[in-house]
């Protein structure tokens, strides 16, 4: 069951794939495998790192807001401290009470004393911007300036009732600084009830300090608020003044009470600030995955392209008709191992082609040729019995007339007619050619006097041997006409064959031969003779038989195959 | 050809294979980065603010404590460092407080001088260190002062006479009457110009009959000299102090003496003093006290710490003439140069029924805004 699924599902993707090119299934390939994994991973390790940083930054809260509310308690149990001990102290008790009764010289040290108090218990601290004692008789020490407006009625910051010191965050009660402190107070009293009250302003310097030295790595936030929320210090000062809570919801926070104290530290991180980190994490993450992707393409087109170029190249080579040309390959690959064979193949064809199409010609040509020497030859057999037989009368009137030169001249005629104008015989034995070339040369001996003098050089043996008709006298005619236009030189031509396993070697020397190739590409000589007899034998036999001139030997050669008489006429027998 | 092609297959091989472990590289070390999330703090390159010590006489008056406060607030409003100290009137600790203002290397010592002449050691002590030294109130007789304020002293014992001459006028219709004079220790300076100056004014006046005591500057001794003429039976038609810390010996003998009443009762006593505290602002509004000669110690600070801030702590000069002190009542100063010193003399000014209540006084402003109560 689960093999026939997977064999569905296989032939499924197979067969969607298969409706894709090649090229753009190799293209997504590279690309897949470049660019998932890097998303995948990086996806994860952003999830990871969330998740990671959320807890750590739990702990590293919880922790560091313990450590900050012990600080600041401690910070302010001891500024509490010098207050008790200011309020407590019986000298500055009496001092109060007595101050209004006396004279100004104790008023003096009065105001002395109290001030050094002052300075000793608060100077030191360097947190205490202002310290004041207000007598309930309205007598003001400062030191170095006021807290309160002075006035028990009216003033929010002086009370005759705390036995204990009391803390709130607020501006002093002078118009001339509205920042906002710490301010402690505390009642003054004496065995007979209130005498006064001391009042002291913190800076909220060192609680600033605090809250800026706790952020660690710009990551966290802190802040210390009171009792209604409100932000009387914070690392991010445009955070101080405002309400703590609404637009906090999105954070990991930790608060902590900080005790002796309505405050509370709170201590948070932004959840943007981790997601920023998962974020930049998985920033990177698509960016090299993008980078991966643009460098994947560009090496998958140029994978894909040395993959597929190749065959693209060879399927338009196919899809061609006619080969034009063969497909060209720089590679070392298999590829190039393929169009080589291609190439090859194409090659082999293009040849095979073109020598069907040469046959074919050949054989056209040869029907041609075949046809018009047919159709000559029976124009030629129109009369033949008539030319005979009126030559024939002129070589017995001659007889009669005892005019053997006639007679001669009419029997060479009538013997060179018999040979070219044969009816039916392609081929003739060397003998009767031999008699052909004789005979042309007598009658045209007898025209110019004797001018022509030939000898042969033929093997007995050879006399019975077929050849192609007329493969030697066409050639002595264009020779013998080329020197005949010289009317008082001596032509002479000798003429050997011999004979080779089955070939036939004609060679032609003599003075008429060195002056016919030597006026070939001076003068307009007549070859038709010479040029039939090769484009016969070429068309019988192939290239390897023809007529060659040979200016530097000064010679003319005839190659021609022996004929053999099976029925074929020798033909394509040496192609 | 082969080997030219080969070679430049390799050469592509090998800038492809670096390209790669480039950017894993790239890709771990910013994985590594962005999970740690370290961010490095700026460098601290801020410069050190500038700081400046006051050296006070005392703080044992409403006038001293003010003067301290007005130098404290004009540093910190620019945003500078402001250390002190307070002598208690005792020179010799005055002196080693500077010292070690000195040898802290502030960059302006401001001081006011318990004894003009014992300062004048540390003074130069503090011109060799190459620290500005500046003197408010009282001054230096010795050493350079790149900056010295103080007040008119002379001219404030002038007005006060003045305004007395007019009431008598006023009361008798020419200058007669008698007229007495608490006067402080002649040792200080400002004392001594102050009595001066009044004299000058009364002893044009054949006709006044002028009655000086000495009383140190203590309120007792005023109140006892001035309790002791009245008990001798002396017709006093106007007092006198020359200062109202203890001028407050005054108002207590007038009290005690059957002789308080404000300006419109039979029996009324014509009262000038000279520093105009909210106190006698205040017996001002209520008719008791006819005028007060102010004595701006506010600009004591503001005018010390802007001509430190435009001028000598900037290197440059500070130009003689009239000098704008904006939010004064009085407005202009005269600054005078003499050598590498200059001298701000404040003008004094009357307080009287028609200007009590300006809010530009010192008295106003240290009393409603900075919130300083007067213990009577």
């Amino acid at each position: 069951m689960v093999n026939r699924c997977f064999g569905m599902i296989k032939e499924w993707g197979l067969n969607s794939l298969y409706k894709y090119s090649i090229y753009r299934r190799l293209i997504w390939c590279f690309v897949y495998m470049s660019v998932l994994p890097i998303l995948l991973i990086g996806g994860y390790n952003a999830v990871y790192s969330f998740s990671k940083n959320e807890r750590e930054a739990k702990m590293f809260l919880q922790e560091s807001s313990s450590q900050i509310a012990n600080n600041i308690s401690y910070y302010m149990f001891s500024h509490m401290n010098l207050l008790e001990e200011v309020a407590m102290n019986p000298e500055i008790v009496n001092e109060l009470m007595i101050y209004h009764q006396v004279d100004w010289n104790q008023k003096s040290d009065i105001e002395n004393h109290i001030r050094l108090v002052l300075g000793s218990t608060f100077g030191a601290s360097g947190a205490v911007n202002a310290c004041e004692i207000v007598s309930v008789n309205r007598s003001y020490f400062y030191y170095p300036s006021p807290v309160s407006n002075g006035d028990f009625k009216t003033s929010k910051l002086l009370s005759r009732s705390a036995r204990q010191v009391l803390m709130k965050v607020s501006p002093k009660e002078v118009p001339s600084d509205q920042n906002s402190y710490v301010i402690l107070t505390r009642s003054i009293y004496s065995n007979e009830g209130c005498v006064g009250n001391i009042v002291a302003a913190l800076d909220l310097s060192y609680f600033n300090k605090v809250c800026y030295e706790n952020v660690t790595n710009l990551l966290n936030e802190v802040m210390i608020i009171d009792e209604n929320n409100i932000v009387i210090s914070a690392s991010n000062e445009e955070q101080v003044g405002s309400v703590f809570g609404a637009d906090k919801m999105l954070s990991i926070s930790v608060s902590e009470p900080i005790s002796n104290t309505n405050l509370t530290i709170v201590n948070l991180i932004d959840i943007q600030t981790l997601l920023k980190s998962a974020f930049i994490q998985f920033g990177i993450t698509v960016f090299t995955a993008v980078l991966f992707a643009v460098l994947a393409f560009i090496f998958a087109i140029l994978f894909t392209r040395s993959i597929t170029e190749p065959i693209n190249r060879l399927m338009e080579e196919m899809k061609k008709p006619k080969v034009e040309k063969f497909v060209e390959d720089a590679g070392n690959d298999e590829y190039h191992a393929v169009i080589e064979g291609f190439n090859k193949m194409s090659s082999n064809l293009v040849e095979a082609l073109q020598k069907q199409y040469e046959i074919k010609l050949q054989e056209t040509k040869l029907r041609e040729l075949r046809r018009e020497a047919e159709l000559s030859a029976l124009q030629q057999q129109i009369n033949p019995h008539f030319l005979y037989n009126t030559l024939e009368s002129i070589y017995w009137n001659g007889q009669l007339e005892g005019d053997e030169e006639i007679s001669e001249i009419v029997n060479a005629l009538g013997n060179y007619l018999r040979v070219i104008i044969i009816k039916g015989r392609e081929y003739i034995t060397i003998e009767n050619e031999v008699e052909s070339v004789n005979n042309y040369i007598f009658l045209q001996n007898k025209r110019f006097e004797n001018r022509i003098v030939n000898y042969w050089d033929v093997s007995i043996s050879m006399r019975h041997t077929k050849i192609i008709k007329l493969a030697i006298h066409p050639i002595v005619e264009d020779v013998i006409s080329a020197n005949l236009d010289d009317l008082e030189s001596q032509i002479d031509i000798g003429i050997s064959i011999a004979g080779e396993l089955d070939t036939i070697q004609v060679t032609m020397t003599g003075n008429a031969v060195e002056y016919f190739l030597g006026r070939l590409d001076k003068t307009q000589v007549n070859t038709r003779g010479i040029n039939s007899v090769d484009e016969r034998l070429r068309l019988y036999y192939g290239d390897a038989f023809g007529v060659v001139m040979d200016k530097e030997s000064e010679k003319i050669r005839v190659t021609m195959p022996v004929y053999k008489d099976n029925g074929s006429e020798g033909k394509k027998q040496y192609g | 050809m082969g080997i030219k092609r080969q070679r430049d297959r390799m050469r592509r091989s090998k800038i492809l294979i670096g390209i790669i472990l480039c950017m894993m590289l790239f890709a771990s070390c910013t994985g590594m980065e962005s999970d740690s999330m370290r961010a490095e703090e700026a460098a601290d390159t801020e410069e050190q603010p500038v700081t400046i010590a006051f050296a006070h006489k005392s703080f044992n008056s409403y006038f001293y404590a003010i003067m301290n406060e007005s130098v404290k607030k004009a540093v910190e409003e620019r945003g500078w460092i402001f250390q002190n100290s307070v002598a208690d009137y005792d020179p010799m600790r005055q002196n080693q407080q500077i010292i070690n203002f000195i040898k802290q290397k502030p960059d302006a010592i401001i001081t006011t001088a318990i004894d003009s002449i014992s300062i004048e050691e540390v003074i130069r002590r503090g011109n060799e260190a190459g620290i500005p030294m500046c003197t408010i109130d009282t001054n230096a007789v010795g050493g350079t002062l790149a900056i010295d304020v103080s007040f008119d002293n002379y001219k404030a014992g002038q007005l006060a006479a003045e305004v007395i001459v007019e009431q008598l006028i006023e009361k008798y219709g020419e200058a007669r009457g008698t007229v007495f004079n608490a006067y402080g220790k002649l040792t200080s300076n400002a004392w001594r110009l102050r009595k001066e100056g009044f004299e000058e004014v009364i002893n044009r006046y054949p006709d006044i009959t002028y009655v000086p005591r000495a009383t140190e500057g203590m309120p007792e001794l005023v109140k006892e000299e001035l309790t002791k003429a009245f008990e001798e039976g002396m017709e006093i038609d106007a007092v006198h102090c020359s200062s109202e810390h203890p001028g407050r010996g005054l108002v207590e003998a007038l009290q005690e003496s059957g002789h308080w009443y404000p300006f419109w009762k039979d029996g009324y006593v014509i009262l000038v003093t000279i520093d105009a505290e909210p106190y006698f602002v205040s017996l001002i509004n209520k008719g008791y006290v006819d005028a007060a000669i102010a004595q701006d110690v506010i600009a004591y600070g503001n005018i010390t710490v802007d001509l430190l801030e435009d001028y000598v702590l900037a290197g440059k000069e500070i130009p003689e003439g009239e000098y704008f002190c904006e939010g004064t009542y009085w407005q202009t100063c005269d600054i005078s140069i003499t050598g590498k010193q200059a001298k701000v003399t404040i003008p004094p000014y009357i307080i009287d029924a028609d200007n009590s209540n300006d809010i530009r006084h010192w008295s106003y402003i240290a009393e409603k805004l900075w919130g300083f109560q007067y213990n009577k």
